[in-house]
């Protein structure tokens, strides 16, 4: 066992992720961030429903824990990965943890628009084979930022 | 004996395999859309998975896999353009049957076939074989999975007994 034991360290050395940027940011400017994506999204909705009156948290929830008809065996719900709780580290199905999704535990969550595209346009195809609406991303990030 | 000196063996080969690549990452002329094709690779892939080591398949599968990102094991993980074909070009560049790789990770692997997992490689299977034979490991999706290969070689270099961890 020993003999095979330092080349793994060769190769789990590369496999480390290559400087992950160290930025902090202070809660304002996090909730300032995710404020802009909201309007972003909220100006969207507003486009499609002239109607929209604004986001609902209950209807983000109810969104997060559904078990859509569509969705794949191996990813029925938002909740699949991230667990129920959303104060939970999730996994992905890969094995590798995934930060909680509630911005009280996890402030930078929802605070870069072209990530949160990047998430919602893969995981609304995995989860509900579809790309989700304006007012379902607003719905999902008031959710978020309410846990 | 016999599995025990074909896991040295094949160790070794991952070793030599990936000693190159690394010896490269640190050459001071290094070109920049190299560096960034690498930071790409690992950043992006590393969010759902390990970034696994593009030198552990061949340039074909990288093909394969990248140019499907839209579906990506049963899930979406599609990327914008530019960094797919970022990422395309280092993972090519630096595969298996590429000068940074070493041909010895696809012996026995018949040239027509375009391996989507590193777990379908003959090499891979010949080293790990006894693990999934003892239900130490699973092929499976989750905690065990023969994807997870830091759940049993550690993370950052550390923790690793390379013989699992035993009865978890």
């Amino acid at each position: 066992m020993t003999l095979i034991r330092r080349p793994h360290i060769v190769l789990l050395a590369m496999l480390l992720p290559i400087g992950a940027p160290a930025f902090a940011a202070t809660a304002a400017q996090y909730a300032a961030a995710r404020q802009a994506i909201l309007n972003h999204y909220a100006a969207e909705a507003k486009k499609a429903d002239p109607n929209f009156k604004g986001f609902s948290a209950a209807a983000g929830k109810a969104f997060f824990l559904a078990h859509p008809a569509t969705a794949r065996k191996a990813t029925p719900s938002c909740s699949t990965c991230h667990t129920t709780n959303t104060h939970n580290w999730g996994r992905t199905r890969a094995g590798k943890r995934i930060a909680p999704v509630a911005v009280s535990v996890t402030p930078s969550r929802f605070t870069s628009l072209s990530k949160v595209r990047l998430w919602f346009r893969r995981n609304c195809q995995t989860v509900y084979r579809r790309a989700c609406t304006a007012v379902e991303k607003g719905n999902y990030i008031t959710f978020m930022a309410s846990q | 004996m016999k599995p025990h000196r074909l896991h040295g063996l094949s160790v070794v080969v991952v070793a030599a395999a990936l000693a190159l690549p690394q010896a490269h990452a640190q050459a001071p002329a290094q070109t920049p859309a190299v560096h960034t094709g690498a930071q790409d690779f690992a950043k992006q892939c590393s969010a759902c998975h390990m970034a696994y080591p593009p030198q552990l398949l061949p340039a074909r599968s990288w093909q394969a896999i990248i140019g499907h990102l839209r579906h990506h094991f049963g899930e979406d993980a599609s990327l914008g353009r530019a960094t797919t074909a970022r990422i395309l070009t280092y993972a090519v560049g630096h595969a298996a049957d590429s000068p940074f790789g070493n041909p010895e990770i696809l012996r026995g692997l018949p040239s027509a076939q375009t391996p989507l997992r590193i777990t379908d490689l003959p090499i891979w299977k010949r080293i790990h074989d006894r693990f999934l034979l003892s239900g130490q490991m699973t092929l499976a999706p989750g905690r065990l999975s023969a994807a997870n290969c830091s759940r049993c070689h550690g993370s950052g270099g550390g923790g690793g007994e390379g013989g699992g961890e035993g009865g978890n």
